[in-house]
């Protein structure tokens, strides 16, 4: 049973009525979304924030203050073959020798809670008993002390497994307005690591973002597809908000090549993000049941090598010859003609988009995964010839 | 090698027999339908998932992309919200957004504009995404047009084929 609906607007009694928040509109400025988000956090609601823009997307988490994970990772829990249990003398505690099942990775235990269970002796049989263990570091390898008093107990006899068993954990998050404010480090674990390539890029995206939200609160709108005011503007706030405290990063040099490229696509949508950063928020909100560990704060993503050369670069690359025509195309190229793939084109151009809309592709099989691709496949392609063909082939 | 053999039918009937005290209220063709997922996330997490209420504000390219991720994973309840008319960029990322949606609605007789398409009007087809539910669709007043949505052809050519909704 599942109940759709359509809301005239975000009010308070909508937003608690729920158990998720999951915000994509990108025209929301910062002021209204700190609010949600502190309405959310005083309830127990799930805030999720999605800015999708161009080639970038950025996904803000918030779980509030008491997040409970009952299984961080979704594995398999581990699994070893106990193969003695000695007391330890003068204490309290078991020794217990253990050894990595055939087929499974011989990890070592560290510490954590652990069923026992399947042991003969030791007053354990046929039970399953939990018991917390540790590893000193001077105790020899494959061997764990368990806190189990072994006063009163049989001796050990044989068998016996150690299962590992997950304990739900505490977690606390930040609010979004700590986490605009100071975001994290992709290197410390507070932010993920989206960028190997390019150090330090979720950081200029992450002002690059905050700098077009607060052009959004000022101006009222996004900023418009390659308009050269508009990204300077950006820029012009991002040197402010660096400067004046409203986002704090340590030994942060701005990069304001980044800014513009992220400030001049910003206000365009791209469906294969979209279907991307569709994916992952479904996913967050998945681990509000407590399965996962969620985002911790912000996830910034952008693939900027994706985007076209702008028109000086490809003009140094193409040499002199195509200097004459290409300043008094370009314009023209990336103007709206009322299609739906103006967005597309006002990113690429129509050269590209018609370009690509007249490929040919085969395909086979059209599944959860094929069924994406050719979806993307239609939203990226302009079929303005109709000469271009995606052959189908799938056994039903 | 034996007993590598043997475990894994045991811990399937092990993992059936706990969706179906987890998943009370769900008749064996919704435990079908979550069978894979409750492979991947446990039967508890999907348990859980189908008592959530969640709100989706927005309901572009990455909105509708959520929503349908959402309702396919079982979600309880879905709100969508997005006021803003629907207009031929929108056309582009959001799936179940058709060209007709960007005309201004005119009524039939009095020819008076009575109001404009928002992206909620692709409730109709998110509800057509699970076949299983029995789902129920309310509206607000302001927007129960869209109960009459129907997609028109083009002028000249027969209606598509609605292959897409199953």
């Amino acid at each position: 049973m599942c109940t759709v609906s359509a809301a005239p607007a975000l009010d308070d009694a909508t937003i608690l009525a729920h158990r998720a928040v999951v915000i994509t509109d990108t025209s929301m400025p910062l002021q209204e979304l700190y609010r949600i988000d502190a309405l959310c956090r005083s309830n127990g609601i799930s805030f999720l924030y999605n800015f999708c823009g161009g080639v970038a997307t950025s996904i803000f988490v918030d779980h509030g203050n008491t997040h409970t994970i009952n299984d961080a990772d979704g594995e398999k829990p581990t699994t070893k073959l106990i193969q003695s249990i000695t007391p330890i003398d003068g204490s309290t505690e078991v020794l217990i020798r253990y050894d990595t099942p055939e087929g499974t990775v011989p990890t070592a235990l560290d510490e954590g809670f652990f069923d026992v269970s399947d042991v003969t002796g030791m007053g354990l049989d046929d039970t399953t008993t939990m018991v917390e263990v540790y590893h000193p570091w001077k105790d020899p390898a494959k061997t764990v002390r368990a806190k189990l008093d072994p006063s009163g107990r049989p001796d050990y006899i044989g068998g016996g497994l150690l299962t590992l068993k997950k304990m739900p954990k505490e977690i606390s998050m930040s609010s979004l307005a700590d986490k605009v404010k100071s975001p994290g480090n992709p290197f410390m674990g507070d932010m993920v690591l989206t960028n190997l390539i390019d150090m330090g890029a979720e950081l200029q995206q992450h002002v690059a973002l905050v700098s077009v939200l607060t052009f959004v609160g000022r101006e009222g709108r996004l900023p418009r597809c390659r308009d050269a005011a508009d990204t300077a503007a950006v820029l012009v706030i991002a040197k402010e908000v660096t400067a004046d405290g409203t986002v704090e990063i340590p030994d942060f040099e701005l990069d304001a090549a980044f800014v513009e490229a992220f400030a001049s696509f910003c206000g365009v949508e791209l469906q294969p993000m979209a279907a991307f950063t569709g994916g992952v928020l479904a996913q967050e909100v998945v681990k509000c049941t407590g399965k996962f560990t969620p985002i911790p704060g912000w996830l910034h993503f952008g693939c900027k090598d994706a985007l076209p050369p702008a028109p000086k670069e490809a003009m140094e690359e193409e040499g002199a010859t195509a200097e004459a025509e290409e300043p008094s195309t370009a314009p023209l190229d990336y103007a709206p003609r009322g299609s739906r793939y103006d967005e597309l084109a006002g990113v690429y151009g129509w050269a590209f988009v018609e370009k690509l809309g007249s490929l040919n592709y085969f395909m086979v099989g059209c599944g959860a995964l094929g069924c994406e691709f050719l979806k993307v496949n239609d939203y990226c392609r302009y079929n303005h010839s109709h000469k271009n063909l995606l052959l189908l082939c799938q056994s039903l | 090698m034996n007993s590598g053999r043997s475990s894994p039918p045991r811990k399937k009937s092990k993992t059936v027999d706990v969706s179906m005290s987890e998943l009370e209220g769900l008749d064996a063709k919704d435990l079908d339908r979550f069978s894979r997922q409750n492979a991947a996330l446990g039967a508890e997490t999907t348990a859980k998932l189908i008592k959530m209420k969640v709100v989706v504000v927005g309901v572009r390219g990455v909105g509708i992309e959520t929503c349908k991720n959402l309702m396919l994973q079982g979600v309880g309840a879905l709100t969508i919200i997005d006021q803003n008319p629907c207009a031929m960029a929108d056309v582009g990322v959001n799936f179940f957004i058709s060209e007709v949606h960007t005309h201004v609605h005119t009524h039939i007789h009095t020819r008076v504009h009575t109001h404009r398409y928002t992206p909620a009007h692709s409730l109709p087809r998110i509800l057509a995404l699970t076949r299983y539910s029995a789902a129920s669709l309310s509206l607000p007043p302001s927007l129960s047009p869209s109960l009459s949505y129907r997609p028109t052809p083009p002028p000249g050519r027969s209606a598509p084929r609605q292959w897409c909704l199953g």
